[in-house]
């Protein structure tokens, strides 16, 4: 067989092996090393295979995701989101979908020390639709409002997906950090605007509550000290250059934990689900990984991701539609697979591709960095577009009384929101760049 | 009592895992304090951090592969019988123990390797075949738990309530 036919066989053999239930890692593994076998012989490959666990668990960057994981899964069991939720409500919570808005807001203050959606979406879940549930919040607005706050998690720094963009595309990760931010709380902000919207339109959605009085806001707002500290203390500590970010997730999973500690809210148990927590994503995200590499090093021995490069760079189509095409095709690829599998599949073979452009007039690095935020949101759009959105699956498995129809209903308006926000980011690349550049003068 | 006890060994690997990660990071505040106070960090902390997250995550496999935690795409499966998914999951989890099975055996191979070759870490000279060595039984559990999980798919039986039991 050709190196062309091999890497076709082994591209259609794991969407095959995808689609039919085997864990993603496997899918890719699997047909993965049968080609590097065919590609060169079965003592190469397993020579390969001697030190690929090694190569992978060690790479010192890569620390920062069970750091940071265990960072994130502190902070649940610390109950720090719901002093979050209780100030967020202190203050927007009389305003007609307060509630829903204060939902956003202390979903984004978490997701600055939790870099997982899926963790951000259950913890504020757990503490915010009670409260919805029982001030006669419409069900679909706020499931809805929940599921969109939860992408909050990877889009406000620290961020999983955006550790995994940087190592694939040997970029620096405070710097995609600090991208991310303002593209972050755009969305946040935004988030409330549609809520607002939304509620003017459909009044019937939500009741306004009586305002507390203005002590009992300032005390709720006291409450959030510990978060306040812990983000400063660890970007406070990566942007004036004292410590890298691996060393930041290890400063933020300390301090968190301390903090857990000192409020008495986190006992053994609360510990015990903390390690169990951060074990079982840890393990999920690096085996994926190591599915990858073994893909990635065959594909690359086909040649086939530079000669898709070759063929991109060469095509007669404006650079940005070429990169419209590609968030399209993410926005799709989204619908069936989860964002890191996606990025580990794809990030190798279109990155290079993407470089090959002129974007913008873009230097290198500010184009990877720009590309990088963008891929980031649109993978934001695949937790919560229907058919499967991850973060809908995670607030709906809480909030069992309300169908996942109502809210996927619910989560259009927030989805609109998502894509005019891409478009603008396409449009300005300064809105990511701009806070780089201040950083790093 | 194969089944209890494969879960105890998959429990304790995950919680000394998450420890060891915890240990990382502790020493690791530790270097960046003494940095800040005395320039003086911990030598070579880097590397103890990146061995110790290695060690960690592969000893929490074993408890990823129980949960069931590994991500799959069921978006065109939806409308198959249970029975039917049941076999396709034993099929996943037996590729998925063959995967486990290779890296912990080829690790443990690169580890004699690179034990006969005398290597050693760059800073602290630490003999590097440890570091091959301790990624295998972590590895080598997880290939026994999803061989476990295929007999039993297999036979038709499911896997939920193994899974659900509160640690």
């Amino acid at each position: 067989m050709t190196p062309t036919g091999i890497g076709l066989s082994m591209f259609t053999g794991m969407l095959v092996l995808m689609a039919l239930r085997v864990p993603i890692a496997a899918a890719m593994f699997i047909p993965g090393a049968l080609g590097y076998w065919a590609m060169t012989s079965e003592p190469a490959l397993l020579n390969q295979l001697k030190g690929s666990a090694v190569a992978r668990l060690t790479v010192y960057d890569l620390s920062v995701i069970p750091l940071f994981l265990l960072m994130g899964q502190f902070a649940t069991q610390g109950g720090l989101s719901k002093a979050l939720f209780k100030a967020a409500a202190a203050f927007v919570g009389h305003i007609r979908g307060g509630l829903a808005m204060a939902s956003v807001l202390s979903a984004g203050a978490f997701g600055a020390v939790c870099g997982s959606s899926v963790a951000t979406s259950a913890t504020i879940t757990q503490v915010a639709y009670p409260e919805m549930k029982a001030h006669g919040y419409h069900g679909r607005l706020s499931t809805a409002a929940l599921a969109a706050g939860g992408t909050l998690g990877i889009l406000i720094p620290p961020s999983v997906p955006l550790v995994v963009y940087a190592i694939l595309t040997e970029q620096n990760i405070a710097k995609l950090f600090a991208a991310a931010m303002l593209p972050g709380l755009l969305a946040m902000f935004g988030y409330l605007v549609v809520i607002a919207i939304y509620c003017r339109v459909r009044p019937d959605l939500a009741q306004p509550s009586a305002p507390l009085p203005w002590a009992a806001r300032w005390r709720a707002l006291v409450g959030i000290w510990p978060i306040v500290l812990i983000f400063v203390l660890v970007f406070g500590g990566i942007y004036s250059g004292l410590f890298s970010p691996t060393e930041g997730s290890a400063v933020g999973a300390v301090a968190t934990l301390v903090a857990g500690l000192a409020q008495r809210e986190l006992d053994l148990q609360g510990l015990k689900r903390s390690f169990l927590g951060t074990a079982e994503t840890s393990a999920m995200v690096f085996l994926i990984f190591l599915g990858a590499d073994m893909m990635n090093a065959s594909l690359a021995l086909t040649a086939m991701p530079a000669a898709l490069a070759e063929w991109v760079g060469h095509l007669h189509v404006p650079p940005l539609a070429i990169v419209t095409s590609i968030l399209i095709f993410y926005v799709l690829l989204g619908c069936v697979m989860d964002e890191l599998s996606m990025l580990l599949l794809t990030i190798p073979v279109i990155f290079p591709a993407v470089m090959s452009l002129d974007l913008w007039g873009l230097a290198a690095e500010p184009k990877a960095i720009w590309f990088g935020i963008l891929v980031l949101m649109t993978v934001g759009i695949g937790l919560i577009a229907p058919p499967v959105g991850l973060n809908v699956y995670v607030v709906n498995n809480i909030a069992r009384d309300v169908p996942m129809s109502e809210t996927y209903k619910g989560v259009f308006p927030f989805l609109a929101w998502d894509a005019l926000r891409v478009a603008l980011l396409l449009a300005f690349p300064m809105l990511s760049l701009g806070l780089v550049q201040l950083l790093y003068k | 009592m194969i089944v209890a006890t494969l879960r105890r060994l998959a429990l304790a690997f995950a919680l000394v895992g998450a420890a060891a990660a915890l240990a990382a990071a502790l020493l690791t505040v530790t270097s960046v304090v003494l940095r800040a106070l005395t320039t003086r960090p911990i030598q070579g902390d880097v590397e103890l951090t990146q061995f110790a997250i290695a060690f960690a995550i592969s000893l929490t496999v074993p408890w990823c592969q129980w949960r069931g935690a590994n991500i799959i795409v069921d978006f065109f499966t939806q409308r198959l019988r249970a029975a039917r998914v049941r076999q396709l999951d034993a099929v996943g989890a037996l590729l998925i123990a063959v995967m486990f099975a290779l890296l912990s055996w080829r690790s443990g191979v690169g580890a004699v390797a690179v034990y006969q070759a005398g290597e050693t870490s760059m800073i602290r000279s630490l003999p590097m075949w440890w570091v091959y060595a301790s990624l295998s039984p972590g590895l080598a559990l997880a290939a026994l738990i999803a061989l476990l999980q295929a007999g039993l798919l297999f036979q038709g039986q499911s896997l939920k309530r193994l899974q659900d039991a509160t640690p």
